[in-house]
């Protein structure tokens, strides 16, 4: 079939594989995040990715090496900055993301020549992922996932009621530290996908999508992987037929999503 | 000899320079039925969240069911009923049901898992709090009244030898709430399982409970709730009328 003949292409098959993981792992992670208003932290940590991202092609290094060590610890710091209660959780984020941001601009001010190379971060190329891509995020999505249903019942209590979990003796301390870790390590994997600037739409789009039609917890996080998923397809195909930009693509078919099942659940109403 | 379920010894809790408990001692045995009360900002909640280690004392030791708190890791053995839900997401997707299943959570090992056994816990504290025909509803569709309880079957679900109970009847109705009483008080009677609720409430909790902690940042009144209504340490506290007000709301004889 024509429609489909665009699988055909190692490029594209890479596309769809890498994609599906990352999608996925959006999608369950951001079920978490949204519902205990975290939303936020996927775009701070994305800002931190650009210029962790700047910072590789300043010093000639695969971006995604720096960027996945000072995501993750930027991660922590912000964990930290709230746990603390120095400050709270979404002026922690707003500081470290700007850091992120002026770092970012400050290097492709007084470094001419690797601007095209971050575009292709900033607004994501799913069509250019390469094997070891491919490779890094199923390995890594595979991690995350197996940690995520080790931990599950743990993250989930969490996410209900911190108190209640830590009066039940959960560590609750490890639990929103491994969260916050997997998140960073997912932003830095998306950017490929949607690009820095969009990542954070994976993360909450697929979840509030999911919100509007889905009944129980293990239902809500299936259908957010699903809608993430279909997302990915769906977008990478108008892509490749249209010639769109493919990040912005992915991004408007989740937005389209939501607002179909926001509208049919107040229809049902 | 009867079993301590609960020890605190000099007990006092500071916010910064502000000092909410001062010197609190009291000791619970094992199937002491407890209501703890006193005026609002008196320490109540900060007492409880102190005994469960969500805060630390500033000094003083806490021993629950024979264990050093800072030791304590068998919390299987301790329900919980919070006032409130601190970080609850009114959108949170999760039904009646599994809400109930995180009470079962505590002092499992990894990786967690609802058991078959604990699936019939579930249906048992469903039953027991009258919320079965709505196990299947989301938490986030529920009245207060309806949400409270299934907080409550989320405590009493594991079976807990001790059971903390903060505020546990705001959003009830007075009907609702006389038959959440018997059933804890049938937890206390038939299976010695230790209480400790917070209420407001003095006249009713009087019904219930065999002693009364009576607390305005240190302890008032700690002791029966007959002697409660004699002791002259409550009538100076309160003044003779008030007292008088106090334990003549309650009616019914303890058992």
């Amino acid at each position: 079939m024509d429609l489909f003949k665009f699988l055909s292409y190692g490029f594209m098959q890479r596309a769809v594989i890498a994609g599906s993981f990352i999608a996925a792992l959006c999608a369950i992670l951001g079920v978490f995040l949204v519902l205990r208003r975290l939303s936020l932290i996927g775009d701070g940590l994305s800002h931190v990715t650009f210029g962790a991202l700047a910072l590789g092609l300043f010093f000639n290094v695969t971006p995604v090496y720096v960027a996945l060590p000072l995501v993750v610890l930027s991660s922590l710091g912000i964990m930290k900055l709230t746990e603390a209660q120095y400050l709270y959780g979404d002026a922690a984020i707003g500081i470290v993301s700007a850091l992120g941001i002026a770092i970012g601009i400050l290097l492709v001010s007084i470094t001419k020549g690797f601007n095209i190379d971050l575009f292709s971060y900033l607004f994501g190329n799913i069509l250019a992922i390469t094997k070891t891509e491919v490779w890094m995020s199923i390995g890594l999505a595979t991690i995350v996932i197996i940690l995520v249903a080790f931990f599950y019942y743990d993250l989930v209590a969490v996410t209900f009621d911190e108190e209640c979990a830590q009066a039940e003796g959960i560590n609750t301390k490890a639990v929103n530290k491994m969260l916050v870790v997997l998140t960073a390590i997912t932003v830095v994997l998306a950017m490929k996908v949607v690009g820095i600037m969009l990542v954070s739409a994976l993360l909450i789009l697929p979840t509030v999508t999911a919100l509007q039609v889905a009944k129980g917890f293990r239902m809500t996080m299936l259908v957010a992987v699903v809608v993430a998923v279909v997302s990915v397809w769906t977008g990478i195909m108008l892509s490749f037929f249209l010639d769109w930009p493919s990040g912005a693509t992915i991004v408007l078919v989740s937005l389209v999503l939501f607002i179909s099942s926001f509208l049919y659940r107040q229809i049902r109403k | 000899m009867s079993v301590i379920s609960l020890a605190v010894d000099q007990v006092t809790v500071k916010y910064q320079a502000n000092e909410v408990l001062s010197g609190i001692s009291f000791t619970a045995q094992a199937g002491d039925y407890i209501g703890i009360v006193g005026p609002n900002g008196s320490g109540k909640t900060t007492l409880v969240r102190t005994i469960l280690g969500l805060l630390l004392p500033t000094q003083g030791k806490i021993s629950i069911l024979g264990t050093r708190q800072s030791q304590f890791k068998e919390w299987q053995r301790i329900g919980y009923l919070p006032q409130k839900l601190t970080s609850f997401n009114p959108q949170f997707p999760a039904t009646v049901r599994e809400v109930v299943s995180f009470g079962l959570l505590a002092g499992k090992k990894f990786p967690k898992q609802i058991s078959r056994t604990d699936e019939i816990a579930i249906d048992k504290a469903l039953a027991l709090l009258e919320i079965r025909d709505i196990k299947h509803k989301l938490i986030s569709e529920l009245s207060g009244g309806q949400q409270q309880r299934a907080m409550a079957a989320r405590a009493l679900a594991g079976e807990p030898e001790l059971l903390i109970l903060d505020e546990p009847t705001t959003a009830l109705d007075p009907e609702t709430r006389e038959r959440f009483y018997a059933v804890l008080k049938e937890f206390n009677e038939k299976r010695k399982v230790t209480i400790l609720l917070i209420t407001h409430d003095i006249g009713t909790i009087g019904k219930y409970a065999a002693k009364m902690l009576y607390l305005d940042k240190k302890i008032i009144f700690f002791g029966g709730f007959d002697n409660f209504c004699a002791s002259p340490d409550i009538t100076e506290y309160f003044g003779e009328y008030a007292q008088h007000l106090i334990c003549h709301r309650h009616d019914a004889p303890k058992s």
